[in-house]
This record gives structure tokens, sequence and C-alpha cells, in this order.
């Protein structure tokens, strides 16, 4: 059976949103467009969500001293750090 | 001078460097080498865009340079558009609400990190300027030389790949029905 055309382009429109910026006027354009296809709506909200995820998972981490020590020996700035 | 501004940078460069490098040691690598560039070519910083922008970008090629050496000793792969017409109809599991709250989980984070390691290069690039550093579109591709088409491809791919990851884990840990 074909599906309907609204429903192609509505996917289309899905696919086009992934590259978009996420909380955009067009994303919200796009959820609203998606509630007539509840299963491009989940995998679209768990997607948001595994970013989201990532966002908290790869927080910054603070400088290791060692690392911060090293790189100022490299740089031959050990001095100017003191001094500072 | 330099002292000050290793000061003021370093920290961001280093993140930036696990972020795309995935490993303590190559992230301080490049660290290393982004200052070394940096000050050796200070001379061309002509300041019309801020420092950090511009150390940043040093900070992005030396990355990148090293992910291309790795990447010549590992078989680089595409990876698939999801065929959207197949998504109408079939049974997507939603994830519970308390999948947040998990982050916390020593399990979960490292299935988040090593989904993200799992990543194939050419995709990782673009996820974490414009998810994790949260660089424009337009940025990305000018700081990676992509047009901002492919950028949007490859960033939609690379996120679709994370959730399926994610959905994989959850379902094996029996979070997902």
């Amino acid at each position: 059976m074909t599906k309907p055309k609204h429903d192609v382009e509505l996917q289309k429109k899905i696919c086009l949103d992934f590259g978009a910026d996420i909380g955009s006027e067009l994303c919200r354009e796009v959820e609203l467009l998606m509630e007539e296809c509840p299963e491009c709506k989940v995998y679209y909200d768990t997607m948001q969500r595994s970013v989201k995820l990532y966002r908290v998972v790869e927080d910054e981490c603070a400088l290791p001293k060692s690392v911060s020590e090293r790189l100022f020996k490299v740089l031959d700035l050990d001095q100017l750090k003191k001094d500072l | 001078m330099q002292s000050h501004l290793v000061t003021m940078y370093s920290s961001r460069i280093y993140n930036l460097g696990l972020r795309m490098l995935r490993n303590n040691e190559d992230a301080e690598d490049m660290l290393q080498e982004t200052f070394i560039t940096a000050f050796q070519k200070m001379h061309s910083f002509k300041g019309k865009s801020s420092f950090y922008t511009w150390i940043y970008r040093i900070g992005v090629n030396i990355a990148l340079g090293k992910l291309r050496k790795q990447s010549r000793m590992q078989i680089s792969y595409s990876i698939q558009e999801p065929d959207f017409e197949n998504l109408h109809g079939l049974k997507i599991a939603d994830w519970p609400e308390y999948i947040e709250t998990k982050v916390s989980d020593k399990e979960f984070r490292i299935a988040l990190k090593v989904a993200l390691d799992d990543l194939d290069e050419k995709y990782r690039s673009v996820f974490v300027l414009r998810d994790l550093e949260e660089l424009s579109t337009a940025k990305t591709a000018e700081v990676l030389e992509l047009s901002e088409s492919n950028v949007k491809v490859r960033l939609m791919r690379a996120r679709l790949f994370l959730r399926d990851h994610m959905s994989t884990f959850l379902k094996r840990e029996g979070w997902l029905v």
C-alpha cells in the first residue's frame, strides 16, 4: 500500500530537521508536524534526549595539575608562571 | 603574556582534545602542540577574530591531523540515513523518564562514552563541535572545511548512531520494554 503523501513529506522534513539546530523555530514547527507520526516523534525525542545525555557526560573537566605543569615546562614558561 | 594565555585557555583546549581524541595522552599531546604552534605563529595573528577563536582552530586542526593518522589504520565506515518510510508503523520504544537520572550510573556513562568512541571520526568531529562545543553549523563547516549541508547530514547521522546505540544498551539492561 502506498503511504500517504503527507507522511513522506513529513519524513523528509524530519530528516532535514536532524541537521537543524535543536530548539530552533524550525524544530518547533517539525515537532508540531510530528504529532501526525508518533513513531517519528518517539524517535526524534529519544535522539534529542541522547544529545542532552552527552552534554552531561562529556561536560568539561578541570585541567589536571600534572598536565598543566608539563605544558608550562614544554613551553618553557615555568619561571613566568611562578611570577604570575 | 604567553603564560597568561596558557592559563586562560589551556583547560578549554584540553577538553576539546579529550572530546575529539577520546584519551588523555592524545589530548595532552594536542594541547602542547596547539600552544607551541600558536606561539610560533603568533606574528600571523591579526586580531580579526578573538585569540581563543584563533587558537581553537589551531587545536581542531591538530586534533584532526591526529585522527587522520589514526584512521589510516582503522576501517572507516559510513552510517546510512534512516529509512523513515519504514519507521512509520514500527514500534519504536520510548525511553522511560528516569533515564536522565541514570546518568550518574557508572555503566551507563561508560556505555555513552563507548558509543561515542565507536563513532567514525568524520561523524564524531561534527558531533563534538556542533553538539558538545556548541559551534554553529556555519562555524563547524568553516573549521572542518566542509559544506554546511555536509555538516548537517553528518550531524544527523551521528545523533542517530548514538541514539540507536543507547537504545540497544537500554534494552540490554532491561530499562526498555
